[in-house]
């Protein structure tokens, strides 16, 4: 504090500043890092407390008087079906996602390019679908998944999950879309590619930012979505992560808190690590230097 | 290299008539100019030749084919655009590569490279194969969009507007390049622009547009010094042509430089004299500029500009009557109602 109270010179003046400024930004950050972890910091402490350590009164959560312990997760392999749920989960994101690029890359292609204004409005049509609360439409959707008979089948997930995903990654790629210049397809127009072909090796790269936002979303979406997966899928070795994992290790009001959170732990570390190491990407401007510099 | 003939094109978005009937001929190895302001239909037209648009009525020939119906890929042109359309995600390398790629017509790899290298080694830019084109300045992305456009070795090259992103000095060095360039391959150019210098200096022929139409169609020289009608006689030339009402029905034109005092006339030619009160004199270095008024048939001033290069070095004063005149043969006259112009006879 002392350099606070002497009157810097003006060479000083400048210098100090900086160095103030550069120690607020870095305390900044450093708080607002801690916040954003401390939750997964709690999941990773407690899930290697004994009950002992976890329910003692007063006590917080980072107190460990017994020694750490793989009980826990010992119980959420062995004793559940969490395995499962992994495999029901990620395969559910996965056909998921696909079928939503599948469905959304051409219909933002042609929303962007090819219907003129009208195509914006559609657009903003989509999107407004997808504001459409799930807890409205899951009874209508129930109906519909049983006369098809796919109860309990992961395929219902499969089938009803798009009805979210797609209208909002047809109208974020719209966005993408629009932003990359029509010459650069002309130009592979001229250059020997069909419509087709130069989409998919001119149009499509350059939208690579827009492609994998879709897939993160998407992904996460499967992951986390609940009243469907509840309502359509009622056998445990059909259930995925967000219905399987509460059913097993909630019951009742007894709550089994460090296989719980050991569970959300597992499922958030790898998504958070894809979603960092893309997250660059999300964010790049492909387009520099395509056009007039 | 091949002809290319267009028969009556027509183009319309909507209700506007962007391209309305428009015939021409280019010869075999031609480098044909299509001039005009912007929003008269001439990158229309060029990407009705390129098929990006179909044209409502009219057809195209490449060479012995038809090719109104083909889709670009099967037109045998190559075209380099305005912002140049280089992929941002591939190295120029990449870029040059992309359409002997695309067409499928060098699948050996060793030789596809070679064809790279030839082209960059053309337009002088082997040194920059591994850049990316978010790392080239405006003159070397125009270079890449060039050698892109020739690797194919297109029977047609389509140039729009290639030079007006360049800066002033490197326009004219871009200019004698691509002229030089065009003349080594052979290859039969059309190229776009609203630049009448670029046009006057790389053009075989001019074709001068307006509204969809062509106003008129010949060599450089031959437009500047017949202009069809008062359009091209105005938009040619840096400032246009003079024009003048004589009578109610017939304008007479002279080209500034024409306008010049007396004593500067080639003597014993045969000369139209006008008493000229300058009003205003703006040097240029190369030339003086010289602007003032002169009466109409019914006494109405019209705005009169003079060009003298400046070997004439006669003292003009602002403000004075002073004798000036053009010589007879540089008189144009034109059709007052049509703007077509008419013969001095017929006056």
């Amino acid at each position: 504090m002392a350099t606070l109270t002497t009157t810097p010179t003006p060479a000083q003046g400048p210098r100090l500043i900086r160095v103030l400024r550069g120690t607020l930004y870095t305390t900044l950050v450093l708080f607002f890092c801690l916040l954003a972890s401390s939750p997964f910091l709690v999941m990773g402490v407690v899930t290697f407390q004994t009950d002992q350590d976890l329910y003692k009164r007063g006590a917080s959560p980072f107190d460990y008087e017994d020694m750490p312990t793989l009980e826990h997760l010992d119980n959420l392999f062995n004793d559940t079906r969490y395995l499962s749920f992994v495999r029901n989960s990620t395969l559910t994101g996965i056909a998921v996602v696909v079928v939503t690029l599948v469905l959304s890359l051409p219909a933002a292609w042609a929303l962007a390019r090819l219907t003129g204004r009208w195509g914006e409005h559609a657009g903003i049509l989509m999107f407004i679908v997808y504001l459409v609360p799930p807890t409205l439409l899951f009874i209508p959707l129930f109906r519909i998944i049983v006369q098809l008979g796919l109860r309990d089948s992961l395929l219902s997930l499969i089938l009803v999950y798009p009805s979210i995903s797609v209208p909002f990654s047809t109208w974020l790629l719209m966005g993408f879309f629009k932003s990359i210049p029509p010459e650069l397809e002309e130009a592979a127009l001229v250059d020997g590619f069909n419509r087709y072909e130069a989409f998919w090796r001119v149009v499509l790269p350059l939208a690579r930012p827009g492609v994998i936002s879709v897939v993160v979303f998407t992904f996460t979406l499967t992951l986390h979505e609940f009243i469907y997966s509840l309502v359509f899928i009622s056998s445990s070795e059909a259930r995925t992560l967000s219905t399987g994992v509460p059913t097993e290790l909630i019951r009742g009001d007894v709550f089994f808190w460090q296989p719980l959170l050991a569970s959300a732990l597992l499922v958030a570390i790898p998504v958070g690590l894809v979603y960092n190491l893309f997250l660059d990407r999300l964010v790049q401007g492909f387009t520099l230097g395509a056009v007039k510099g | 290299m091949s002809e290319v003939r267009l028969q009556g094109i027509v183009k319309r978005f909507g209700e506007v008539q962007a391209v309305a009937g428009v015939d021409l001929h280019i010869d075999s190895g031609e480098f044909l100019v299509v001039l005009g302001p912007s929003g008269c239909g001439k990158t229309t037209l060029m990407r009705t030749i390129a098929g990006l648009e179909k044209p409502e009525e009219g057809r195209i020939h490449i060479g012995a084919r038809d090719v109104t119906l083909l889709p670009p890929r099967k037109r045998g042109i190559a075209m380099v655009f305005q912002s140049y359309a280089l992929y941002p995600h591939m190295s120029v390398a990449g870029n040059i590569g992309f359409p002997l790629k695309a067409q499928g017509r060098c699948p050996n790899r060793s030789e596809r490279e070679q064809r790279v290298h030839q082209a960059a080694q053309m337009v002088s830019i082997e040194h920059l194969l591994d850049r990316r084109p978010r790392q080239l300045s405006g003159g070397e992305r125009q270079r890449v969009a060039i050698a892109r456009a020739i690797v194919s070795e297109p029977e047609v090259l389509l140039l729009d507007e290639p030079l007006s992103n360049l800066d002033a000095k490197l326009r004219a060095y871009a200019r004698d390049e691509l002229k030089s360039f065009q003349r080594q391959l052979g290859i039969t150019t059309v190229f776009v622009t609203h630049d009448q210098i670029e046009a006057m200096g790389l053009g075989d022929r001019i074709v001068v547009m307006r509204d969809g139409l062509v106003q008129q169609v010949g060599p450089p020289q031959a437009i500047y010094d017949r202009p069809q009608n008062t359009f091209v006689a105005t938009f040619l030339g840096s400032p246009g042509m003079n024009l003048q009402h004589v009578s109610e029905r017939v304008l007479r034109g002279f080209r500034p430089e024409h306008l010049l005092p007396v004593a500067e006339l080639p003597p014993g030619a045969e000369h139209e004299p006008f008493v000229w009160r300058v009003t205003r004199v703006e040097n240029l270095g190369s030339d003086r500029l010289l602007y003032g008024h002169v009466p109409d048939f019914r006494g109405d001033m019209q705005l009169t500009v003079a060009r003298l290069p400046s070997n004439v070095t006669t003292e003009i004063p602002i403000d004075t009557d002073c004798d000036f005149g053009v010589a007879r043969q540089h008189l144009h006259f034109f059709d007052n109602e049509s703007g077509e112009r008419v013969a001095e006879a017929a006056v």
